[in-house]
């Protein structure tokens, strides 16, 4: 049964109240006056998920924070909070702070919307004395609806609770709303949630030209670097700086492989643009990465002088910081901003058919074919021996992996969908175990910047230096698993059968 | 989710008061805390006006994983649910014997509210039997109330005996004072005593005052009509007390109103 109930036009929070205690055992537990905020992901990733994060905040007491399920009261407080929590880790109790952590990824808690609210408060108390139903009439003018009753059945008394709807329901006062009350804020503020998607799906037709198509998929994914712009400014989250990453790397990925799409003094500049975007954003990303990581590194090493732990804590903290203000003053440069401007004035300029290159005109599905062959071979060229032993070696490679995925999402309407998804899983498989690899050897170089930027002004520090002696062993047997794990991926992206499933894509014969 | 017991093999010793106002105190805290009522007296659930439900047939309560889930009733406080007694766990021990492996089956029973609750409090009743054997299996602690009265203190060494001769952990043992009154010498020696002998015991102790009888009057924990008692003071101290061993977040930086 619903638990939220708007009040029918015509009905007051006085009507409702009346009629209320008017029922069998109810007394009223007064009235407060609250600000309410509700908390999402900047992606809404909790509406998605089926939950929310209600706060009201009554002066002077610290907020009461609940999440709960959506479309119901089963809450959970998130007690101990002195202010709203800002990230998933903010949550003191491990089982919802798990949850939670599962369900934002990473990503920062944001008020999504805020409103004052009356709330008046009923219980409904049995003959024994015992706490059955609990009703919350809820009156905001910036609500949709203005007059909402909410039913917080007590477990194992929920008959009573219903009852009580059952009889509100027949005299016409209320009737159930069809959404969390939560949503239709949301949406009376234009805000719905899924409006956001870190790797949009553009609509591509086959026979397409390339020109158009590719200047649509520029076009949304340059949308989804500037919405994280804001993001990575303020600090909020480092998946701000991912999706933008990721967005800004899969721009220049098919400026680079469908490049005969595009005029050639365009293409180039453009790249050299993005590339250098790309190189400015780097240092951070890397120190959010470290961040993520630092404390298992550390925790794996407990020979480690704590002293040497907290202060190379406190430099790779200090040196984020800097890489974030650099970041930060150079996106709000005027020399970024007029970068971007002349970058969209370009994509309005191909949209209309300018600026095409010399396959401009040529079907998207064979010009995109034809490179994800192009890289796909540039893959299978690689010596594993080779990327085995060299860490950069290994780089290339996996970039050549990522540009294939980007590829292969980026235009994936052009394809059927269960073949696509199994040319994406493989290549997962092997990006990841590169992935992982890649990290442990920028780990390790970023940790000797750390320790040796740290020596560099008082002298060699002995705690410093056994620090990086056992990280650099530590890191190292990881590096060494992580390789082997290469080596098998590598060698099954290169079976005959996933070779077959990728040459049926680029052929078309799915 | 951690598990807390209250235990003891000698009846009338506080184990029920405990339960509700440890139980009652973590809630407040910010735990959501769940009391299993063990004890077919169902005393647990009288204090919180919720009734003994119906007797079921234990052996059918015992197979059904998911049957724990729903007996849970929620009490008039935020953050604490029960499950009530019933008198068919009377045959406990009986219906727990037909299984392959007995002394688990509470603790499976028990892991289908893990996603739902931080801690769950077991109110036991006063014996040594396989029911036993089940709580030293599933709970994390075994809170022991100990009158300082000397067959208690024998009751308490049994119990060391028993879980030594099963081969159970002893560091689960946390022993404290109930219905402590040091008006009387025999109380006074023996609290010294014991607290020499056992240094597991929890330094704080619950007086035996008439706010904490009143709880069966007021049929409520005693923080919440009595606050200032010394009643309620000591079983505030025996929380933290525990949080301390244990290493919980004792909650004590909110505000008593959020």
């Amino acid at each position: 049964m619903s638990c939220h109930f708007q009040a029918s036009p015509g009905v007051d929070a006085e009507m409702l109240g009346t009629f209320l205690l008017a029922q069998t055992g109810m007394r009223p537990e007064g009235v407060r006056r609250i600000e309410r905020w509700y908390l999402d992901t900047f992606d809404h990733r909790l509406a998605q998920a089926g939950w929310a994060i209600d706060a009201d905040l009554q002066s002077p007491y610290p907020p009461v924070v609940h999440l709960r399920r959506l479309g119901t009261e089963q809450q959970d407080q998130l007690h101990g909070l002195t202010s709203l929590p800002k990230l998933a880790t903010d949550i003191l109790r491990p089982r919802l702070r798990n949850r939670l952590i599962k369900m934002a990824e990473g990503r920062a808690l944001l008020p999504v919307s805020a409103g004052h609210i009356t709330v008046h408060a009923f219980d409904c108390i049995d003959a024994r004395g015992k706490l059955t139903a609990r009703f919350l009439i809820e009156t905001s003018s910036e609500l949709p609806a203005s007059t909402v009753l909410r039913v917080q059945a007590i477990t194992g008394f929920e008959p009573v609770g219903q009852r009580v709807i059952r009889a509100a329901r027949r005299a016409g006062l209320v009737k159930p709303l069809r959404e969390d009350c939560s949503l239709c804020w949301l949406k009376a503020l234009g805000r719905a949630p899924a409006q956001y998607r870190p790797k949009p799906i553009i609509a591509l037709r086959a026979e397409q030209g390339s020109a158009r198509a590719l200047a649509k998929l520029l076009r949304a994914y340059t949308h989804v670097m500037q919405t994280n712009e804001a993001g990575i400014v303020a600090d909020l989250d480092s998946e701000f700086l991912h999706d933008y990453r990721v967005a800004l790397r899969s721009i220049r990925s098919w400026l680079g492989d469908l490049k005969s799409t595009i005029a050639p003094d365009l293409q180039t500049r453009f790249r050299a643009e993005l590339s250098a975007l790309n190189r400015a954003t780097g240092a951070l990303r890397d120190m959010d990465v470290l961040g993520g990581c630092l404390d298992d590194y550390l925790a794996a090493c407990p020979e480690v002088p704590p002293a040497a732990a907290a202060a190379l804590r406190q430099r790779a903290q200090s040196t984020r910081e800097a890489a974030r203000a650099a970041l930060k003053t150079h996106l709000l440069s005027a020399e970024y901003q007029a970068a971007m401007q002349s970058w969209g004035e370009f994509l309005d300029a191909f949209g209309r058919g300018k600026h095409a290159g010399r396959r401009g005109r040529s079907l998207v599905l064979n010009t995109v074919s034809r490179a994800l062959r192009q890289r796909r071979l540039a893959i299978l060229r690689f010596d594993p021996v080779e990327a085995r032993h060299d860490p950069e070696t290994l780089h290339e490679l996996r970039k050549d992996c990522k540009k294939l995925r980007y590829l292969l999402e980026g235009f994936q309407p052009l394809y059927a969908p269960e073949a696509l998804q199994r040319a994406v899983r493989e290549l997962k498989t092997l990006q990841s175990a590169m992935g992982d690899t890649w990290d442990l050897h920028v780990h390790h170089q970023l940790l000797q910047r750390l320790v040796q930027g740290d020596s560099s002004k008082s002298g060699p520090d002995p705690g410093a230096l056994q620090l990086l002696k056992t990280l650099g062993e530590r890191l190292g047997s990881l590096e060494r698993k992580h390789v082997a794990l290469v080596d098998a991926a590598f060698a099954r992206f290169r079976a005959p059968r996933v070779q077959r499933l990728y040459a049926r894509l680029e052929e078309n014969r799915t | 989710m951690k598990v807390f017991a209250t235990y003891n093999v000698k009846g009338g010793v506080g184990k029920t008061a405990a339960t509700v106002n440890l139980a009652h105190l973590a809630s407040r805290a910010g735990y959501r805390c769940v009391i299993w009522d063990l004890d077919p007296q169902g005393a647990a659930g009288f204090y919180f006006r919720i009734e003994p439900t119906a007797t079921t047939d234990p052996q059918a309560f015992l197979e059904k994983k998911r049957g724990l889930k729903a007996a849970v009733h929620g009490t008039n406080y935020a953050g604490l649910d029960l499950i009530p007694a019933d008198l068919g766990h009377r045959n406990l021990d009986i219906a727990l014997s037909e299984f392959r492996k007995p002394t688990t089956r509470l603790g499976k029973l028990l892991s289908a509210l893990e996603d739902d609750y931080d801690l769950a409090f077991v109110d036991c009743a006063p014996h040594l039997s396989l029911v036993s054997e089940n709580i030293f299996e599933m709970a994390d602690w075994l809170l022991v109330p100990v009158i300082p009265t000397p067959l208690s203190v024998r009751a308490y060494a049994q119990l060391g005996e028993f879980s030594t001769a099963h081969g159970l952990p002893r560091a689960k043992l946390l022993p404290f004072f109930s219905m402590v009154d040091r008006r009387r010498q025999l109380h006074c020696e023996l609290i010294t005593q014991f607290a020499a002998d056992h240094p597991e015991v929890l330094r704080s102790f619950i007086p035996y005052t008439s706010q904490v009888e009143k709880m069966g009057e007021q049929r409520a924990p005693v923080q919440t009509f009595a606050a200032g008692s010394p009643g309620a003071r000591a079983f505030y101290a025996l929380w933290q007390a525990l949080c301390e061993r244990i290493g919980l977040d004792d909650g004590s930086h909110l505000a008593d109103d959020t």
